[in-house]
């Protein structure tokens, strides 16, 4: 039964694939520019060999022609070449998931970290100066937009105080042999303190300009939804048993209240294993949208399709893993 | 024999925006051991905020501002929340009206029961809490309690959340209990099953129940005395047979005007007139005076509690001194 439902939920996932893959194919076709210019540049080449290359590529056929064979090839786990990069853009995408995925880590852990205790206080404490200062700061949050914030960080933290590196992921010199591409986690595995205290201080900057926006959403979430909790009856009927205090709130307050964090947590966290094209770039963090936003310019088709088709996978898929996670923080829910 | 809950000059008060709100204004009561203590009244009457007072759950802003709660000789009501808490669960239980937004939904009953005896009455191991719990589900007539222990409150029916309900209230065997309005969100079919199964714990367990309800019917069954509530004050109170036979305070005598009789199909049913009074600036004068039918200039003055008989007192001008000028409101 169960197993039942979770193949009838990947069944569903097809048309929507299906769908990411026409919309994305349709906008890289007909965003102006010619891959093949741009790759052959300023060299001087004849109409010949421009022609060859485009043959090389596929280009010469008819779009629908394209499209099917993009997805006939794609169901076999085969994306195609990377024009740019030249290699498979499987390969591309798999050398730059991992700086995303740490980020994305690194900043929901920050906005959890931040944004739980901070809802439960606030709902707590209503109404008082705290319960104010984390509105007006999950307000800021919410409003300030990345690029800014991340460009303010840059420059008091790295340009004037030279507390934090601009940009990177780690020091070169300091670099590990890779095992997942998380180097946080690759430099521990290796037993390189000194590579986790470089790569954490590269992450902190970039994760905190994500973690500070996600937490913002996250604590009026959890706050809202406290306060909610801690007016229903079983709270009074569970304070009635004479438990303690500590008890009360974490186990039936929190525990319930959870329930719409954990929805919104799983969108946030689908949004940003995606990248985030500002952060990326600002920060020069190597991840997923950096590649693809690359991609773009170069007229890369194959990695832009493909990048843009594993953000939906993944986006997909967490949402999938939520609602699995879902049923299991409550019980009146069966999937 | 001396009570084993004592409420004195109670008052408990909700400051609001629109002014303060005397859900509890000078109400004492008197529980005795081992007795089945019947509470009536509206909505809004404060009888449960009276005994929330009591278990010290009133939520702010709302608080207790006067008066005492002795509980077997111990203060509850004074400068330290501790002194209530201590009791609550172990001493004091209570039961809400509704068990179906009562349970926490997202814990077993099996463990909601456990957390109750964990806090207070640990025993020697996790092995015999489980099976205690067991045994308080079983008490409260849970078929197959081994099966049903790992269940969430919501595969459990109305009926049997409420006996659950009642299991996880009375695991550490309270002295006390409050039943706050058991019965009002059943069929009726289930009510009394409800009712007949407080009554067999209270007789099993030894208990003092409180029973908060706005049914006489209810009251008339199963409470050896009754105290009438109206606008956060008690306004009548004494042996149930004696209250419901002589009613002396006229809020009492038009409640029982207003309940339905099936022996007497042909009586009419009076409702009584006009609205209970906003709780905000009362005035000094007899509360029920605006709705009451034999109001008289002695009306516009506070009136105290007046025996009318032995432990029967009522809070009317007229209370004692000629039971028939209360009798006059019933219909010839």
């Amino acid at each position: 039964m169960r197993f039942g439902v979770v193949l009838e939920r990947l069944a569903q996932l097809i048309p929507v694939l299906f769908g990411v893959c026409l919309v994305v194919f349709l906008m890289v076709t007909l965003t102006p520019g010619d891959p093949v210019e741009i790759m052959l540049g300023n060299e001087r080449s004849t109409p010949e060999q421009a022609e060859e290359l485009r043959r090389q590529m596929g280009l010469h056929l008819p779009p629908h022609e394209r499209f099917f064979a993009f997805i006939g090839n794609a169901v076999t786990g085969d994306f195609g070449r990377s024009f740019f990069h030249r290699r498979p853009v499987i390969e591309v995408i798999a050398e730059r998931l991992p700086a995303t995925l740490e980020l994305t880590i690194v900043a929901m852990t920050i906005a959890l970290g931040l944004a739980i205790p901070l809802g439960i206080l606030a709902a707590l404490k209503r109404g008082s100066w705290l319960d104010r200062v984390a509105t007006m700061v999950s307000l800021a949050g919410v409003s300030m937009p990345g690029f800014w914030f991340g460009i303010m960080l840059i420059m008091l933290f790295a340009v004037h105080l030279g507390w934090m590196p601009v940009s990177g992921r780690v020091d070169y010199a300091l670099e590990v042999p890779r095992l997942t591409g998380m180097i946080l986690f690759d430099s521990l595995a290796h037993g390189r303190f000194d590579t986790f205290r470089d790569a954490l201080h590269h992450i902190l900057m970039p994760a905190l300009t994500l973690g500070l926006a996600m937490s913002a959403l996250l604590m009026r979430v959890t706050r809202a939804s406290m306060i909610e909790v801690l007016q229903q009856d079983y709270i009074l009927f569970a304070e009635a048993k004479g438990i303690g205090r500590a008890r009360l709130i974490l186990r039936h307050g929190l525990r319930n209240a959870l329930i719409p964090t954990v929805t919104v947590a799983a969108l946030e966290t689908g949004y940003l294993l995606g990248g985030n094209t500002i952060v990326e770039t600002v920060f020069g963090w190597p991840g997923l949208a950096r590649v693809i936003v690359e991609g773009i310019f170069s007229r890369d088709y194959p990695l832009v399709q493909a990048g843009v088709l594993v953000i939906a996978l993944i986006y997909v898929g967490v949402n999938f893993v939520a609602d699995l996670l879902y049923t299991l923080i409550n019980p009146r829910v069966k999937l | 024999m001396s009570a084993l809950l004592t409420i004195r000059g109670l008052a408990t008060h909700f400051p609001t925006q629109l002014g303060l709100v005397k859900a509890v204004d000078g109400v004492d009561l008197d529980v005795m051991p081992g007795e089945c203590l019947g509470v009536v009244g509206e909505s809004g009457s404060g009888k449960s905020v009276t005994f929330l007072s009591v278990l010290g759950l009133v939520r702010a802003p709302g608080r207790v501002v006067a008066g005492s709660i002795r509980f077997d000789g111990q203060e509850l009501a004074g400068p330290d929340p501790r002194a209530a808490r201590a009791l609550r669960g172990r001493a004091i239980a209570v039961t809400l009206q509704d068990a179906g937004t009562a349970l926490n939904p997202s814990m077993t009953v099996g463990n909601q029961i456990l957390e109750s005896l964990g806090a207070h009455d640990p025993g020697p191991s996790a092995a015999d809490r489980r099976r205690r719990a067991l045994d308080m589900l079983r008490l409260v007539g849970i078929p197959e309690p081994e099966t049903r222990f790992e269940d969430f409150p919501h595969q459990f029916s109305g009926g049997m959340r409420q006996r659950v309900m009642l299991a996880i209230a009375l695991a550490c065997r309270p002295r006390l209990l409050i039943a706050d309005e058991p019965t009002s969100a059943l069929d009726v079919t289930i009510q009394a099953q409800v009712l007949d199964l407080l009554a067999e714990l209270r007789a099993r367990l030894g208990m003092t129940v409180v029973l908060i309800t706005h049914d006489l019917g209810v009251v008339a069954e199963h409470c050896d005395r009754v105290a009438v509530m109206y606008a956060g004050q008690v306004v009548e109170c004494g042996p149930t047979r004696q209250v419901i036979d002589l009613p002396s305070h006229p809020y009492t005598r038009g409640l029982l005007d207003s309940t339905p009789d099936l022996s007497r199909l042909d009586r009419k049913l009076r409702p009584i007139e006009g609205q209970v009074p906003e709780l905000i600036a009362l005035g000094a004068h007899c509360r029920f005076r605006d709705r009451c039918g034999l109001a008289e200039p002695r009306c516009d003055s506070a009136v105290a509690m007046r025996a009318v008989d032995e432990g029967h007192s009522a809070r009317c001008v007229r209370a004692g001194e000629d039971q028939r000028s209360v009798r006059a409101g019933e219909t010839p």
